[in-house]
């Protein structure tokens, strides 16, 4: 090995992320994943810019004085406007900042759960294990649409957290499944058995020693899970069940639907063209992570 | 007094029966056994795959609990200890697994993974556990420890492996290590080196040894002491040199003649076993290596044949006597 002898805790650390990055960097087809995420990630940040260069770019209220229908792109809104004149482009950035949140979020919430609960059922086993997967049972079998349907009706306003509460309460099943099934594994391994000869509590061998080596495999659900979210977000909203205070992609496509501009090509294609990539982003980054997660996927 | 001190220790695993199953299953991995170590022994618990060895190493050192039986450590009851008594009791014992490959945390840097019996049983300051761990390192000869310290078990030779895990169980000073047959996944060019490093830090620190391995010739060079079992019980235990040069239960001596000798010339009589061992679920009352011993009576199929003293400190389980 030519590489140089990490000297401090800090210098091993970040020698193994170098690795795992020279590692990543191999995937042409993660790399492309990761360059649409800085894209949207940069316009969703631009978002907040706009309604401060002038008021007509706020995504909400920015009602063009000048425009009363719908009209298409031009110098002063690059993206056309809407049916009531407000602008097509900063609603887009408002859109990518709504799917970020509600895409990581419910994810970061469902993998939380999702993993501790793997973690817990697979360790401990018998009726703890038993009760766990029953009730991933039930939350895996729960249909989505009846439930945030009568959700949205008892909690009387659309709210994008109930949303979010929602998407995470339904989909950390499958990734706590996952998990179970690696921590039954990894709990037989010999350096558990080392931890516990030394006197180490369950909780430090689950979260200690079991943990990290199923986090690898948590990320790679995250990412989708953060996809999966932002398509429910958006399915729902173009039906009308989503937040209508916060101008969101599934938001967007739903005013042009009942608006009659299903047709509208300036209107119409951006949102849905949105959505198509940064889900595509997150794919393609899973797929990336899962080369590294799971050796046997790589090309040789 | 004897450092340890096991008595009719015994560990049943319930299988899982049926719905309409009645009766419940058990293996009986380790069954009715006793023997003394003394301080600073090395004690080698030999026998085929699946006879119990590894279960009674492991029940040594509590990682498992017996069903039966006593363990007296420093004339103290382990059997049975639990919560901060345990812990503490965890202080004097460590094992060193089969497995190097299995047996360190791969996300662990080796600072992490010798540190962390400290840092389970609250020993010294961050600085001071760095210190102890470069010390641990210079004893299994990995020098310079500075090389090694940040270091993941993957950039690391098995050889190497091996020895950070016996740095692990040497860090806390424990009073008896169980070796659980730390060699049988080493390359034979450096079975040799881990061996006498093993035997030199046992000397050097006092150590008492219990060495688990399916492995005569190792055994020989590891062991004071050596206790054959047989399917869950122990059949011969004696001096290492009296055991192989004058075995007196016939599956000893089975287990001796397929030994090979270094010596082309030289023709030995090969004892060959009949059929095969037996399941220890639910196993016969009666000698367990009855059904295949050529010397069988009557009573080695009714009554359990007790370990008992035949020579100085040479104890056999069989009615025979050989």
């Amino acid at each position: 090995m030519d590489e140089q002898k990490p000297r401090t805790k800090w210098e091993a650390r970040i020698q193994q992320w170098k690795k795992s990055w020279e590692m990543y960097k191999e995937n042409k087809i993660g790399l492309v994943g990761i360059g649409f995420l800085i894209f949207f990630l940069v316009f969703a940040l631009l978002g907040f810019v706009m309604p401060h260069i002038d008021p007509i770019y706020h995504p909400m209220t920015g009602f063009d004085p000048y425009i009363v229908s719908k009209s298409p792109p031009s110098t002063t809104h690059l993206l056309g406007t809407d049916f009531w004149g407000r602008d097509i482009l900063s609603q887009l950035m408002s859109g990518a900042q709504i799917a970020f949140l509600i895409g990581l979020t419910a994810a970061v919430v469902a993998v939380a759960i999702g993993t501790t609960v793997g973690l817990v059922s697979g360790y401990y086993g018998g009726a703890t294990d038993t009760l766990l997967m029953r009730t991933v049972d039930i939350v895996l079998t729960l249909p989505f649409l009846p439930l945030i349907i009568v959700v949205s009706a008892a909690v009387g306003k659309q709210s994008i957290w109930v949303l979010v509460l929602i998407i995470a309460l339904l989909s950390w099943g499958g990734i706590s499944r996952v998990i179970r099934s690696q921590t039954l594994s990894l709990k037989q391994r010999p350096f558990v058995e080392a931890a516990r000869v030394a006197g180490a509590t369950d909780a430090r061998i689950i979260f200690r020693h079991i943990g990290p080596n199923v986090l690898p495999l948590s990320f790679l659900y995250m990412s989708f899970l953060v996809l999966g979210a932002i398509l429910t977000e958006a399915g729902v909203s173009y039906l009308g069940l989503g937040d209508p205070t916060r101008v969101s992609w599934g938001i967007m496509l739903q005013w042009c639907r009942t608006t009659g501009s299903t047709f509208t090509w300036y209107w119409m294609l951006p949102p849905g063209l949105c959505i198509t990539m940064m889900t595509l982003s997150f794919y393609l980054i899973g797929r990336a992570v899962d080369e590294i997660v799971n050796p046997r996927l790589r090309k040789r | 007094m004897p450092l340890l001190d096991v008595q009719n220790l015994t560990k049943l695993f319930a299988l899982k029966g049926g719905l309409f199953q009645k009766q419940q299953n058990f293996v009986h991995a380790v069954e009715d056994v006793s023997f003394q170590i003394e301080k600073g022994e090395s004690f080698g618990l030999a026998g085929e795959s699946g006879c119990g060895k590894t279960t009674c190493g492991k029940l040594l050192v509590r990682l498992i609990d017996p069903t039966e039986g006593h363990i007296y450590f420093k004339g103290e009851d382990i059997a049975y200890l639990k919560g901060s008594a345990l812990k503490e009791f965890r202080k004097n014992v460590q094992m060193i697994f089969q497995d190097p490959y299995e047996s360190l945390n791969p996300r662990f840097s080796i600072m992490d993974t010798i540190a962390e019996p400290l840092i389970i049983q609250d020993i010294g300051t961050p600085e001071e556990r760095e210190e102890l761990v470069a010390n641990a390192l210079k004893t299994v000869d990995l020098n310079p420890p500075e090389d090694f310290i940040f270091r993941f078990p993957h950039e690391l030779s098995g050889g190497q492996r091996q020895r950070i895990a016996v740095a692990r169980a040497l860090v806390i000073n424990p009073e008896f290590i169980v070796a659980d047959e730390p060699m049988s996944m080493l390359d034979v060019s450096i079975r040799a080196g881990v061996m006498n490093l093993l035997l030199e830090l046992k000397e050097r620190f006092n150590l008492t040894l219990v060495f688990v391995t399916h492995d005569l010739a190792v055994a020989r060079y590891m062991c004071n002491r050596v206790a054959i079992m047989y399917v869950g019980k122990m059949v011969e235990l004696a001096e290492t040199e009296e055991l192989i040069g004058n075995p007196y239960h016939p599956y000893t001596k089975a287990l001796l003649s397929a030994v090979p000798v270094p010596d082309p010339k030289e023709k030995r009589e090969r004892i060959e076993l009949r059929g095969r061992v037996p399941t220890p679920i639910n196993p016969p009352p009666g000698c367990r290596f009855a059904p295949r011993c050529e010397y069988a009576k009557e009573i080695c199929t009714q009554q359990d044949p007790v370990l008992t003293e035949v020579e100085n400190g040479h104890w056999v389980a069989c009615f025979q006597r050989g």
